[in-house]
């Protein structure tokens, strides 16, 4: 169905009601009467009291809900619950190694450091030194005699050369050997002392288990 | 009784006899890596320093080891000699300070501290105070490490000593006189520097620096 374009014009307001033939001045009556009663319809929004009673219903609400501490009561006592739990055996083996192995981790050094706990009790220690223009370079210290044996790495050939050596705790005292005969002092070690023979030790300290 | 279980038994009965006897004999020896460096002579005369600072309560051991520390980095002869002898010279007064519990370890760390200028009282206090080897050693290198910076003695010790309250063991106590000496180079005054360091670093919040040199694993 569609509208005489005439009465389209009249209620765009193109046109005036008396523009219109009689013939559609009763459907134009019509129209404005309809028009007139959708206009008269409240404006839209909440119903009167609405809002109180929507405010109403949210402060209940915040009252009946726990505080942060009985939310975490509540999470406690959840905890505490027995309850039976179904693991299996290879999945706690797993779990406890875990933990163990992190535990000591911890209390090795914890993350960060240069140490790392060797299956004998022993400390792992990374010994790493510059030495760009070195064919060679070992490690010599009190820990193993001052023989210039344990020898450092340079894989990448960036001129950085070290070694992973494991060390019993206390303190030692150590010194790189570049080439087989330079005996170097470690530059970023965080301390020094006379070995008695005009030269500087480098000293390191490496704590037991039960002394980081 | 069968054979291999008498032979046994003889064999244990002679090591527990003749073992304690022989252990400083035995620790005085082992210079056989060395021996393309070191005369017959030489070694004869160090082990007549070894056996001497033996019966002074110095464990072999220790100049055993500085002499394979010395032999390895090419020292010999009368040069080595001497070296060794002041060493043993200072490992005896470590004796004194230290008392005659004190493990190699501590005395090498007590006759290094004295070496340094710590005071003997100082250095007793210490000792007497962390009965721990471990603790004693890194503190005692911390003191000396304090003294050299200029750090008073008296502040030095109470500075360590907060350390160790705080918890601070190993690299992270030994990284103290590291950071007080880039503070000191850096401007600051060595009590300040030294009590500042010791304040910041305590807490569980304290990171621990990784050990410059030395890479995480």
């Amino acid at each position: 169905m569609t509208m005489d374009p005439r009465l389209q014009a009249w209620l765009d307001g193109d046109l005036g009601l008396d523009d219109l033939p009689e013939s559609l001045r009763a459907e134009a009556s019509a129209w404005r009467g309809m028009l007139d009663g959708v206009r008269e319809l409240p404006a839209p929004g909440a119903a009167p009291g609405a809002t109180g009673r929507v405010m109403e219903a949210i402060r209940v609400d915040a009252a009946a809900r726990p505080s942060v501490l009985g939310r975490l009561a509540e999470g406690l006592a959840w905890l505490a619950r027995p309850r039976p739990m179904r693991i299996p055996p290879l999945a706690a083996a797993a779990a406890l190694a875990l933990v163990v192995w992190a535990g000591m981790r911890l209390v090795a050094g914890g993350p960060g450091t240069a140490a790392d706990l060797a299956a004998d009790g022993r400390v792992y220690v990374q010994f790493v030194i510059a030495a760009p223009d070195a064919g060679s370079v070992a490690l010599a210290g009190d820990f193993n005699e001052w023989d210039p044996s344990i020898e450092l790495s340079d894989p990448d050939m960036d001129g950085v050369w070290s070694a992973r050596v494991a060390l019993e705790a206390g303190v030692h005292e150590y010194m790189f050997v570049i080439d087989g005969s330079e005996w170097r002092p470690d530059p970023h070690a965080l301390s020094w002392t006379d070995d008695g023979f005009g030269r500087r030790n480098s000293v390191l300290a490496v704590g037991p288990v039960d002394e980081t | 009784m069968t054979g291999w279980r008498c032979r046994s038994i003889m064999v244990l009965a002679a090591l527990v006899l003749t073992g304690p006897a022989n252990a400083s004999a035995q620790e005085l020896r082992g210079f056989d890596r060395l021996d393309d460096r070191l005369s017959a002579a030489t070694v004869e005369r160090l082990e007549g320093i070894a056996q001497r600072a033996a019966r002074a309560g110095v464990p072999p051991e220790l100049l055993r080891r500085k002499v394979m520390e010395g032999a390895s980095k090419g020292v010999t002869g009368t040069r080595l000699e001497e070296a060794i002898e002041t060493y043993a010279r200072r490992l005896v007064t470590a004796r004194e300070l230290a008392g005659p519990d004190a493990g190699p370890d501590v005395l090498a760390a007590v006759a290094e501290a004295a070496d340094r200028g710590v005071p003997p009282r100082r250095i007793r206090a210490f000792v007497s105070a962390n009965p721990n080897p471990v603790r004693s050693t890194v503190g005692l290198r911390v003191l000396g490490d304090l003294r050299d910076l200029g750090v008073p003695d008296a502040e030095a010790a109470r500075g360590v000593n907060a350390a160790l309250d705080r918890g601070m063991r190993g690299e992270r106590l030994l990284a103290v006189s590291a950071a007080v000496r880039r503070r000191i180079t850096a401007g600051e005054d060595p009590v300040a520097a030294l009590r500042a360091e010791v304040d910041v670093r305590r807490g569980p919040a304290d990171s621990r620096r990784p050990p410059n040199g030395r890479r995480p694993n």
